[in-house]
């Protein structure tokens, strides 16, 4: 384990001095005092489209894994990551018009949630499947019904749940293409770096993309160190 | 206590499964090849699968049409079955849920020692299974290889302790020496069909022919 966590950590700050050298000599300059104000709105609302989406994916996953209708009916909710996400927003355009939610945090934690909804339920179909039939056969031929059976399945996942919650908020918190159609305000991250790219350039926001680039580097190696930590029962 | 099989009929894949009549009233195993139906069968018991035509009684009563969690059944599948609990809180979640302590019947399958043990092997996992099933009080026991993933000295604490079961079992395998260890009645089944059932006269033969196959056990008395 220790050789892979080294391994991970070594790719990421490579990564990050490959990627930051070259943009820091040719464009460095600090981040301005607004983009700190555009991550904060982004986190906040990835924090409550993971809220949504875990509730969510832990019973999609359930039903997507277990239930013969749920094979068939799982290409719905994985459409969003097939399609690029500026499709995504014009296909909920019409819905976010119609509630008039346009530009509103509602409709970002909306866009959020739709596009991290799949992350999430991937994650547990394959905590859940790992668990396998058998267990939920031998609960039932026990007398467990219902919310019950999904209970075990809670207890038995749980750091398959906090790697679906944090996988969903990363992708909450990277989303731009369904915000550039449906929510430009309020302002979230990567907004911020679009707008300021094509008013100004790359000096102003290349620090910032930097930035974003080291907290999510430093995000990535705790999931690897999560998945390799200790395993679901 | 008895269970009753009669004209069962069962499809899954592209298995047809066929039982004219089977009547499990002691130590029953099921023996049969890889594919031959046998898990379908006992699934189909539990109500995991709906058979297309038949009937299951137990006790001369009809449960054919009874949701998985009514049946009066216990059921071993052939997973081991790792629940998310120690030992004690899963015997206690169960002795809660059926209303029963699980103090005698851990006491008289004599597996006090697994209660406070952390990291159980594979073998204790089945034994706790069984203890767990029968806090339910089943009428009638279902295995499905329950022997399937073990080494010998697990599958001989769990051989030994079904033995001892005092309810009817129903126990699938593919091994003829745990057929003829456990049974009374060995029935057969090959190709989705129950060719005949079969009493067991060998018993104690297999009996002494494992003692004598027992290289753990043998090798082990003559180092000391």
């Amino acid at each position: 384990m220790d050789r892979i966590l080294i391994a991970a950590l070594v790719i990421s700050l490579s990564y990050f001095i490959v990627l930051s050298l070259p943009a820091v000599l040719v464009f460095g300059s600090a981040p301005r005092p607004d983009f700190m104000g555009a991550v904060t709105t982004t986190a906040i609302y990835s924090t409550l489209a993971t809220l949504l989406v875990l509730p969510a994916s832990l019973l999609l996953g359930y039903a997507f894994t277990f239930r013969p209708t749920g094979r068939y009916i799982s290409p719905l909710i994985l459409f969003s990551t097939a399609i690029p996400h500026t499709a995504i927003g014009v296909l909920l355009a019409p819905i976010i018009f119609s509630l008039n939610i346009t530009d509103t945090g509602l409709a970002i934690v909306l866009g959020m949630f739709i596009v991290s909804t799949p992350i999430g339920v991937g994650v547990i179909r394959a905590a859940y499947a790992a668990q396998g039939i058998e267990l939920e056969e031998y609960l039932r031929s026990m007398g467990v019904r219902g919310f019950r059976l999904q209970w075990f399945y809670l207890k038995a996942s749980p750091t398959s749940i906090l790697l679906a919650a944090l996988l969903s908020w990363f992708r909450s918190f990277s989303e731009l293409g369904v915000f550039l159609i449906i929510a430009q305000r309020p302002q979230t991250v990567g907004i911020y770096i679009f707008e300021e790219f094509l008013k100004s350039g790359p000096g102003v926001v290349v620090s910032a993309s930097l930035l974003l680039l080291a907290v999510a580097l430093s995000l990535a190696f705790a999931v690897v160190v999560l998945e390799h930590g200790p395993r679901d029962s | 206590m008895v269970l009753e099989i009669r004209d069962l009929l069962v499809y899954r894949g592209g298995l047809r499964l066929e039982v004219g009549e089977l009547v499990v009233r002691t130590k029953t195993v099921l023996l049969g090849r890889n594919g031959t139906g046998k898990s379908t069968l006992l699934k189909s018991l539990t109500g995991l699968i709906k058979p297309v035509r038949g009937e299951i009684l137990v006790n001369g009563r009809d449960i054919t049409g009874l949701p998985v969690e009514d049946r009066p059944l216990g059921y071993i599948p052939q997973r081991i079955v790792k629940l998310p609990m120690n030992p004690r809180s899963q015997l206690e979640y169960f002795s809660k849920l059926h209303g029963r302590d699980y103090r005698p019947i851990i006491s008289s399958l004599r597996l006090e020692r697994l209660l406070e043990k952390r990291g159980l092997s594979v073998g204790e996992l089945q034994l706790l299974a069984i203890a767990t099933t029968l806090l339910k009080d089943p009428e009638i026991l279902l295995m499905d290889e329950p022997c399937a993933n073990l080494d010998w000295p697990n599958k001989k604490l769990v051989l030994q302790l079904v033995r001892t079961l005092e309810i009817p079992v129903l126990y699938v395998t593919h091994d003829p020496l745990e057929a003829l260890f456990i049974a009374h009645e060995v029935a057969l089944l090959e190709d989705g069909r129950l060719v005949g059932i079969y009493p067991n006269k060998e018993k104690e033969i297999v009996e002494e022919a494992l003692k004598h196959y027992d290289l753990y056990e043998r090798l082990k008395a003559s180092r000391a």
